[in-house]
């Protein structure tokens, strides 16, 4: 079963996501700071690795770039996703060759979760 | 190198005579040379997958479904490095030439060097052959 990790302080907000995932038979996990999803991912058998990370931009113990930058060298496998409100350049430019998928609204509504879906069927990891 | 199969992302219909393309993730195709005993087997060629944003992982699945061993990039960005890193493919850096023919020939020499990790794009990193 594919894993979907959440790394956020609000979990409300990410209802129509988490509901899209759900339909898709993904298995849903809940992280509330950087430091605890890369202890999941290193406690992650070997062969294995959580397939999406949605953050958000800022979390109480690091930013997203600090963690993208951490998951990209433990699991490079895994996608990720960030909330946050950066111009289309400037998270181009933040983020380059981190291969993140995308940036989602900060309150994610039907239109990131459609975006999204359609992302992770591109990328062959939705059928 | 003494055995083994080299990947070079290429233009075109690529080949050994054709020229490199600057970003692995978008070449046309990708020519495959087979080594043994150093020297060249064999040239082939395969097409390059669609690029999404996000999808660095597909051309590394797809050159590790096809038993690539070494990777000879111009430019190529953390996340693929680090993903052909884990899959064990070798990746080699070579940003100048844009003929796929010496950098190969470099390759099954000894002579050129893998990539580093200040090598990647982003972040202040390199970029593909001139």
């Amino acid at each position: 079963m594919k894993q979907a990790v959440f790394v956020s302080r609000d979990n409300a907000q990410f209802k129509g996501l988490e509901q899209m995932l759900g339909q898709h038979s993904i298995e849903i996990k809940w992280c509330a700071t950087g430091k605890a999803l890369l202890s999941l991912i290193a406690n992650t058998p070997k062969g294995k690795w959580i397939d999406l990370v949605i953050m958000e931009e800022e979390l109480p113990d690091m930013n997203a770039k600090a963690l993208v930058q951490a998951v990209t060298t433990q699991s490079p496998m895994t996608n990720c996703a960030i909330t946050g409100t950066m111009d289309k350049k400037q998270f181009h430019d933040v983020y380059e060759g981190y291969g993140v998928l995308m940036q989602l609204s900060v309150e994610p509504g039907q239109d990131d979760a459609r975006n999204l879906e359609n992302q992770l069927k591109k990328i062959r990891l939705l059928g | 190198m003494e055995n083994g199969r080299i990947a070079i992302p290429s233009n075109g219909e690529g080949g050994l005579s054709g020229t490199r393309a600057g970003h692995f993730g978008h070449c046309d195709v990708f020519t495959f040379v087979d080594i043994k005993d150093g020297k060249i087997e064999k040239v082939s060629t395969i097409a390059n997958q669609e690029h999404a944003q996000g999808g660095c992982m597909v051309p590394v699945n797809l050159l590790a479904e096809h038993r690539v061993n070494a990777l000879i990039v111009g430019g190529i960005g953390m996340r693929p490095l680090m993903g052909f890193r884990q899959v064990g493919i070798d990746v080699y850096h070579d940003d100048q030439r844009a003929d796929i023919e010496p950098v190969v020939m470099d390759l099954i020499e000894g002579k050129l060097a893998q990539i580093s990790n200040d090598q990647v794009c982003g972040g202040g990193g390199g970029g593909g052959p001139k």
